[in-house]
């Protein structure tokens, strides 16, 4: 009983903060981002390439020629789609545009920190251990209150630890 | 010719079957499950092939291929919502019958047009690959190069919204496959000193975080998926004879156009059903009942979406150009049996190879078997919750990216893959671009880095022979056509 108490409570209490945060949105002009991190991703690499691919080789093919071409191909499309969509804006036309909901993100981010403390489980716990850890996480991050919910849970991890390991001779941790 | 009596060995064995109709039955689940993919399901169970021969493995991959492409009418059907995008033209048509009492009818007709259309596309494969394959053997390696640039810029071209982003993700694809020790010369590229990276990022490991944890992180709605109860009814869902003439036609029609179209690079199941659908719809003699439940709306979307299966693997077999992303991905099954796809593949291993594609034929069939007895158990599937569904596709990753190299560097890598993934959709830039980089990487850089090796460091070479010069006018006119088709939906878009 003083579970479903404490249970309710929390539901209430991460309710009330997604009401909260529910209205929050930032909109983003996607071009324009995603053309930046290319653009800085592709000179980033550009700078990097004499020490990261030590040329041994005579003659002008070698193996820095291709990662170089890439880049320079993926610098000059970043560059025309971050001018295109700069210009868009300038003239007031529409551009493209991305939404960004702070709760949608949080909840992202919620399952990549589940996801992490997955990986760093394998290593002390083995993958069965892990898994049945992750797997009951992720259904109270779902709110589920059936028990029979979690049980599927475990039960998926020793069956899918079984098949690999014994059944697929596959290895795992 | 010479090669069928061993490839019949070698595919008459109980456990390339028993394969196949798990890969069945894994395929119609995912494809009938609304918010699971095809793509999904293969990149999920492809390490199940690593401990597989090459036909079982491809058995069991391309039931999971195939049947998806029938699985997500089940969901269009009995729910209003496409257990996978190629599914939304029957759901048209297959709603508004089921709305009628009809479901198990429009069912009974997707199935039989996934059938048809599977067929007819595995015989295209068997008579179409070897002939394909003789005319690849005569390619040098510019022209190779520029099959690759083709393949990468219809991909980049029709994969998203803008061309220029689609190239951008191709180029990043490209820019991850050439991580590691170069093979050429040894060199070691962008490995900043991590002995996990001297090997390069594996495919599969690139795969489950792109295409797979992607999905985790962006589906990470806490809101239960309820779907309303679809009812298949107690109708026996006979098809009458005048029913089976109306659909003859545009069946067939469709059988065709889903060939082509899986023929060409990157194109898909979405784009030969919609274009059936609207085939069906101009050549009919009833096109009012479209979108109000007519059957040949659902044969021709049916029939197209899985008459592209076979054709896609043209291009995979004979040239190493992957038809689309799922075929992209049974690459990686491809080669880790030592089959390198390309020209000399039905040289070196025709027999494996005539067994994979007469067992197509057999997919398709038990494609059908199961779908006939199976259809109430998996109408029942789409309501699995995604609160369960979730945790195991996580599961099945982890275990998945471990397996490759036993290492735990390689699922953290699928994490920042899912993460950079999750990121570029959030920024409308499309992923199948890097998927085909990916594949294509190796390929490309060889043939590209020896032909400039072979002129000496000339570009000329590239337009040096009729076939290359015949590649550059193709590749001209689709950019052309992807172009223009581009620049007409902007000034629809604006003038609305």
């Amino acid at each position: 009983m003083q579970i479903k108490t404490t249970l309710d409570k929390l539901d209430a209490w991460i309710d009330a903060t997604g009401r909260k945060l529910s209205g929050k949105k930032m909109v983003i002009h996607s071009d324009l981002v995603g053309a930046s991190l290319f653009i800085a991703l592709s000179l980033v690499m550009l700078a990097l390439m004499p020490s990261q691919i030590k040329v041994t080789e005579k003659g002008s093919i070698n193996a820095q020629t291709f990662p170089k071409l890439l880049l320079q191909i993926m610098l000059v499309c970043s560059v025309v789609v971050f001018l295109v969509d700069i210009i868009k804006i300038i003239l007031k036309k529409p551009s493209p545009t991305t939404t960004i909901d702070l709760v949608t993100e949080i909840r992202a981010l919620i399952i990549l920190a589940f996801l992490i403390l997955y990986l760093l489980l394998l290593r002390p716990l083995g993958f069965i251990f892990s898994s049945i850890v992750f797997a009951l996480l992720m259904t109270a991050y779902f709110r589920i209150r059936k028990v029979s919910y979690y049980l599927i849970g475990v039960c998926a991890a020793l069956l899918i630890g079984v098949l690999f390991q014994y059944v697929l001779h596959v290895r795992l941790p | 010719m010479e090669y069928l009596s061993e490839a019949f060995g070698l595919l008459f064995h109980w456990s390339n079957f028993i394969w196949m109709n798990i890969g069945l039955l894994i395929g119609i689940v995912f494809g009938a499950i609304p918010g699971l993919t095809v793509i999904l399901a293969i990149v999920l169970f492809l390490p199940f092939t690593y401990t597989l021969g090459p036909i079982q493995s491809f058995m069991f991959l391309l039931g999971i291929y195939c049947a998806g492409g029938y699985g997500g009418s089940i969901s269009a059907i009995l729910i209003h919502t496409p257990g996978t995008p190629h599914a939304t033209a029957t759901m048209l048509d297959g709603y508004p019958l089921a709305k009628r009492g009809l479901a198990q009818k429009a069912m009974n007709i997707a199935l039989q047009a996934s059938t048809f259309g599977g067929f007819i596309s595995a015989f295209s494969l068997l008579f179409f690959a070897p002939q394909v394959a003789k005319l690849a053997q005569k390619m040098g390696t510019p022209e190779y190069f520029l099959v690759c640039l083709f393949g990468l810029t219809i991909i980049a071209g029709v994969s998203g919204k803008s061309l220029i982003k689609g190239i951008i993700a191709g180029c990043f694809g490209l820019l991850v496959s050439a991580v590691g020790i170069d093979p050429m010369t040894g060199s070691t590229r962008y490995i900043f000193n991590n002995i996990n990276l001297y090997s390069g990022f594996d495919l599969v490991i690139c795969l489950i975080g792109l295409f797979a944890l992607n999905e985790i992180l962006a589906k990470s709605k806490r809101e239960e998926q309820v779907h309303q109860v679809g009812e298949i009814g107690k109708g026996n869902g006979k098809i009458s004879k005048a029913e089976y003439k109306r659909m003859a036609l545009p069946a067939f029609l469709s059988s065709i156009i889903g060939v082509i179209i899986g023929i060409i690079p990157g194109t898909g199941m979405s784009m030969a059903s919609f274009f059936s659908y609207n085939m069906a719809k101009n050549i009919s003699k009833h096109p009012e009942e479209f979108g109000d439940g007519s059957v040949e709306g659902i044969a021709a979307a049916e029939t197209a979406n899985n008459a592209v299966t076979g054709a896609t693997l043209i291009p995979l077999l004979t040239m190493g150009i992957p038809g689309d992303g799922c075929v992209a991905i049974m690459l990686g099954a491809l080669m880790i049996n030592g089959l390198t796809p390309g020209p000399n593949l039905f040289k070196e291993h025709g027999a494996v190879m005539y067994a994979i594609m007469i067992g197509l034929l057999f997919v398709n069939l038990f494609m059908f078997i199961q779908g006939k007895y199976l259809t109430r158990l998996f109408a029942k599937v789409i309501n699995v919750p995604v609160s369960i569904l979730t945790p195991i596709i996580v599961m099945f990753c982890f275990a998945g990216a471990f397996s490759v190299n036993a290492s735990t560097f390689d699922i953290g890598t699928t994490i920042v893959f899912a993460v950079v993934s999750y990121i570029l959709n959030r920024l409308d830039f499309p992923t199948i671009p890097i998927l085909l980089g990916l594949v294509l990487g190796d390929l490309t850089e060889e043939n590209f880095r020896r032909s400039l090796i072979l002129s000496d460091g000339d570009w000329g070479i590239f337009a040096s022979s009729p076939v290359c010069i015949a590649f550059l006018i193709l590749l001209a006119g689709t950019l052309a056509l992807i172009l223009y088709g581009k620049w007409k939906e902007n000034s629809k878009k604006e003038t609305v």
